[in-house]
């Protein structure tokens, strides 16, 4: 697995100088080097609250987070991560982002009999897809998923506010 | 951003789940009248030597999948460990009249067993339902409606005696919801595992994916490759703290469905020597696979 992280970070940094600079430059209009959003789908289950900022012109820095009560159930998921900016055109980004993902899941006992469990679990993401930083935040993206039980495909989309 | 505040509140707002209300009844199946009346009827065959207490008795779980395949008598007679066992607990049974006879009566008509075939709820021109097919005489069959889930069709367990000579047995059949958490779950088939007698086995199929749910719809796959979601084993140490024992907690899948594997069906037993159970996965004819496990008699 992290043989092949690296091999898409390769990919990454070499492709990226290969294609015009991206455009968090005062030409396109005010940097926008932070955003907050909420995130559907993608790293915290059914939903989360992310925040990103853009520390250069290629790289960036986040993290979503989420918590979720489902039928007395309670998650709480937390994804830091590093995105990259291969390739884009002023506001319009292909972004690849790459993160560990923490999971901690209680489920408290509906009933006197049994005691309940709980767990946590550390796994990884890699995403990629289409970002728009505008003066709204918009992120269309499939990922994938590695943990202790395998690897799984999943999607998301994200939309807040950058600033 | 008051627009993604109003998108994100409705998520933030999920988590009602069933309650623990009051414990369901077993009803009589004898007083039950009309379209949900059981159906029961067949042979009891003798076995080849009269069973008595210490003596060995195959108990099969079986989801059939609607009864739809007729070849499924054959699929159970083609297999050596399934074909002449004495007691077969059958989920997902219907029966239809334009077909003249319920699935049920005609899987053991085929098989020479007796049965009885109890409907839980109406579909379409027929029901939907459980059954039991033995060799030997089943009394005091009884039903309980299980508490609904949201959006949850209605699912039932049933109980019975099967009476082996001078022994009894008794059983408790049962088909759980299918897209529902754990904890849903247990507070869903409480009520039909929660007052039984010190002796008993209980089979049946749980629906124990192996997954997280949001509201019922989504199933969290990713977050099953970080944590343990499988909901089998939650379900067997909630039964382990009922005093049951657990055959089936190691036999693997029971059903395989767009390439994910899942122990959806489970044997648990109480107050009786059981050995290890065992998945028969050569048996076709249904999207599950029977599950089996040998019972000394008390």
């Amino acid at each position: 697995m992290l043989r092949f992280l690296g091999w898409v970070l390769l990919v990454v940094v070499t492709t990226q100088s290969a294609y015009a600079e991206p455009s968090i430059t005062a030409s396109s209009g005010p940097v926008r080097r932070n955003a907050l959003y909420v995130e559907l789908l993608g790293k915290g289950g059914t939903w989360g609250l992310g925040y990103s900022h853009q520390f250069h012109r290629r790289f960036a820095v986040g993290a979503v987070g989420s918590y979720s009560v489902l039928d007395g159930q309670r998650m709480l998921t937390l994804s830091p991560s590093v995105t990259a900016y291969p390739l884009g055109v002023h506001r319009h980004r292909l972004f690849v982002d790459l993160g560990p993902q923490l999971v901690h899941l209680s489920t408290p006992s509906p009933v006197p009999e049994w005691m309940g469990t709980s767990e946590t679990g550390l796994g990884a993401q890699l995403s990629t897809g289409y970002e728009y930083r505008g003066p709204v935040f918009a992120r269309l993206f499939v990922m994938g998923v590695a943990g202790k039980s395998g690897v799984a495909p999943w999607l998301g989309m994200d939309l807040g506010w950058a600033f | 951003m008051g627009v993604l505040i109003r998108l994100a509140l409705p998520l933030l707002l999920v988590g009602c789940g069933l309650e623990i209300g009051p414990t369901a009844n077993w009803v009589d199946t004898d007083s039950i009248v009309g379209e949900l009346a059981p159906d029961r009827g067949g042979s009891n065959r003798a076995l080849p030597l009269p069973l008595a207490s210490g003596d060995v008795f195959r108990v099969v779980s079986f989801n059939v999948e609607m009864g739809l395949n007729p070849d499924l008598a054959t699929e159970i007679g083609d297999n050596a460990a399934i074909a002449d066992a004495p007691l077969f607990l059958i989920q997902e049974e219907e029966g239809y009249p334009e077909e003249g006879m319920t699935r049920a009566r005609r899987l053991a008509t085929q098989l020479d067993l007796g049965y009885v075939y109890v409907p839980g709820r109406v579909k379409k021109t027929g029901t939907h339902g459980l059954a039991l097919l033995s060799r030997f005489p089943i009394e005091n069959v009884e039903v309980m409606a299980l508490p609904l889930t949201d959006g949850g069709q209605q699912r039932i367990a049933i109980c019975a005696d099967v009476v082996i000579g001078e022994a009894r047995l008794h059983i408790v059949n049962l088909h759980l919801e299918t897209h529902i958490n754990i904890t849903d779950r247990i507070v869903h088939m409480r009520p039909a595992v929660i007052d039984l007698p010190e002796q008993v086995l209980v089979a049946g199929d749980v629906n124990t994916n192996p997954y997280l749910w949001e509201e019922g719809s989504v199933p969290l796959v990713p977050t099953a490759q970080i944590i343990d979601t499988d909901q089998a084993p939650l379900l067997d140490d909630y039964m382990r703290a009922l005093g049951f024992s657990t055959p089936a907690a190691d036999v693997g899948p029971t059903e395989r469905m767009l390439g994910v594997e899942s122990r959806l069906d489970a044997i648990y037993t109480r107050g009786l020597v059981v050995g290890k159970a065992t998945v028969e996965r050569t048996v076709g004819g249904s999207d599950h696979w029977p599950i089996w496990v040998d019972v000394t008699l008390p």
